[in-house]
């Protein structure tokens, strides 16, 4: 903040270049402070400085102009946002002349001329000061706008390098093309904690490239809402999809909408279940998945925007909101999105849809209702049948660790690439691994019942004979992804959400 | 605000109306739907002998397979022929 009288800057050039004004009208600062003292704010729309200035100054009664930067509605949006309806407005577009005449560094920069000279420059907020340059133009400051005594202001546009402030016009573009902004969504409730990208019309139009806004999905629970294209596109756009992305969106929702899949209790349940999607085939590298390292995390738009699409569905369109008809205990970050491409190419073993009957080159989604993933971290085993024991313990407390057996649902076993070589090297196949889980996975009963534990099934508590053997699952409920980066001796085990909820393979 | 385009079906936003209450248990048939979580039969078990010795009651005893889906059709439809129907959460 600048509290300096800068009789160095001459205004004449600013005070006579022809600006629109917000009713299209155009007009200088001369032409709209006639008289001998009047003060000029120069503000900006994004800066939360400026509005609390103008928001102060809006009922201040003093005789001044604002200079908005930017574009028309950014102008436009500054004034509805401040209710400074009453102020006369000039609208100030790059490469912003009028600021760097006025040496208006810092937004808002409250210029007080008289007889057309500058007699004082205040930059930023500072109550004290602003309320005697509008008692010097004629008004009586009887707010603080919200910004209290004093408050930093930001960087002028017209100080950034032309490439930022190209930039900042194609956001203005942006806008004035109704591109919506991310504050509306939160007022509607269309989000899951995170910032989403505005369903507008032309976004959603993009989404659907064509297809039939009206067609139908089916019902989808617990709130038994219709699912159109269009409520899947829109989805699709608050989650920040590409279009590209449309046909792995599209399978993904009519897997988790089979009745098998059962979207409507895992949306109401108390415990994780969330869908975990598994994507296979071409379509992977067509849209630009991620199968490398942070495979299940952060930094790739498809993987995130996919599966986050998926969960909007679940919450927004079929009612099943957090705090709401979702009442899950603690949630997951799962539930922001779990969506995967297996790493076909790294695996030693056939790809998991066409171990599902899914013909070779054909792109799939599996779903299947999961819980947040628990880490099998092994660095030492040398031969896969150590391999196999460890991620045998994995699975064996997956659910609870008294869980035996699994009551139904598919177990998710997601194995590093590292892992899998270890595998693929002693000549396992899916099969050969899976027996070895599930073998590796068994207890006997007097070994879970000496653990004190009330939770027991009633099988095992119920069991007379401690040397009797419980499977944890079967083959059939073991599913094992291979992905992941190169490096790294890690694998995940994504338990199971019970008997209620069945994988489902869709095409894309 | 722009329009954007609602991923909410808004039909599901209205509120269902609540059923008129009934003035009295008296001769109606009343069914008890068991949700399948452990203990629901055993606490329908205790609410049915207690509300029979009270009222004149037909109790007819609904069971879903499983908590976790909703109701099956069949289940669904023998509710409907109930005049009022309890459902017995538990764990």
């Amino acid at each position: 903040m600048a509290h300096t009288t800068r009789e160095d800057v001459d205004a004449t050039a600013a005070l006579t270049t022809p600006l629109a004004a917000l009713d299209g009208r155009v007009a200088t600062i001369a032409d709209l402070l006639p008289g001998t003292t009047g003060l000029v704010v120069v503000a900006e729309r994004d800066c939360p400085t400026s509005r609390g200035a103008l928001r102060a100054l809006a009922d201040a009664g003093a005789h001044l102009v604002v200079i908005s930067q930017g574009r028309i509605e950014a102008a436009q949006d500054l004034v509805a946002d401040t209710a400074a309806h009453d102020l006369p407005v000039l609208v100030e577009p790059a490469p912003h002349p009028v600021s760097d005449a006025l040496a208006a560094a810092t937004m808002p920069t409250f210029v007080l001329l008289e007889d057309g000279r500058v007699v004082d420059h205040l930059e930023g907020w500072d109550r004290a000061r602003v309320g005697e340059l509008v008692a010097r133009a004629g008004g009586r400051l009887t707010s603080d706008g919200g910004i209290g005594e004093v408050k930093p202001g930001c960087q002028s546009r017209h100080t950034f390098d032309a490439a930022m402030q190209r930039r900042l016009e194609a956001d203005d573009a942006v806008l004035a093309a109704g591109a919506g902004r991310v504050e509306d969504l939160w007022e509607l409730g269309w989000h899951d904690g995170l910032p989403v990208v505005p369903p507008t019309r032309d976004r959603v139009a993009a989404m659907l490239d064509g297809r039939d806004p009206q067609t139908s999905l089916g019902l989808l629970g617990p709130v038994n809402a219709e699912v159109t294209f269009e409520r899947l596109a829109a989805c699709a756009v608050l989650a920040g999809c590409h279009p590209d992305y449309w046909p792995v969106v599209e399978a993904a929702a009519r897997a988790v909408m089979d009745p098998a899949f059962n979207p409507h209790g895992v949306s109401n349940t108390t415990s994780w279940a969330s869908p975990w999607i598994v994507v296979n085939g071409p379509v992977r590298h067509q849209i630009g998945m991620n199968t490398g390292s942070n495979v299940i995390g952060p930094g790739n738009r498809a993987n995130a925007t996919i599966g986050r699409a998926i969960r909007l569905l679940l919450q927004l369109t079929g009612g099943g909101s957090p705090g709401g008809l979702d009442q899950s205990a603690l949630g997951g970050q799962h539930k922001f999105t779990a969506c995967f491409p297996e790493r076909e190419e790294a695996s030693p073993f056939e790809p998991l849809h066409t171990s599902l009957g899914h013909r070779e080159g054909t792109s799939a989604v599996t779903v299947l209702a999961g819980e947040p993933p628990a880490p099998v971290n092994d660095h030492t085993s040398q031969t896969a049948d150590e391999l196999a024991a460890t991620l045998a313990l994995a699975v064996g407390n997956a659910m609870s660790p008294t869980t035996y057996p699994t009551p139904g649902g598919e177990l998710l076993l997601i194995l590093g690439t590292e892992h899998a070589r270890t595998f693929g090297a002693a000549g396992w196949s899916r099969a050969r691994l899976t027996e070895a889980l599930v073998a590796g996975s068994r207890r006997r009963v007097g070994e879970l019942q000496a653990t004190g534990s009330g939770a027991l099934t009633p099988q095992v508590a119920a069991a007379t004979d401690p040397d009797e053997v419980v499977a944890k699952i079967t083959a059939d409920q073991l599913v094992i992804a291979v992905t992941g980066g190169d490096a790294g001796r890690f694998s995940a085990v994504v338990a199971p959400w019970g008997r209620s909820s069945s994988m489902v393979t869709r095409e894309v | 605000m722009p329009t954007y385009v609602s991923p909410i079906d808004d039909r599901t936003r209205e509120p269902l109306p609540a059923a008129p209450r009934l003035a009295s248990l008296d001769g109606q048939r009343l069914g008890l739907l068991d949700i399948a979580k452990p203990r629901s039969r055993e606490f329908l078990d205790r609410v049915e002998a207690v509300i029979t010795a009270r009222h004149d009651v037909e109790v007819v005893r609904l069971r879903k397979p499983t908590p976790s889906r909703p109701a099956p059709p069949d289940v669904l439809s023998e509710a409907e022929r109930c005049g009022a129907v309890l459902v017995a959460l538990a764990d």
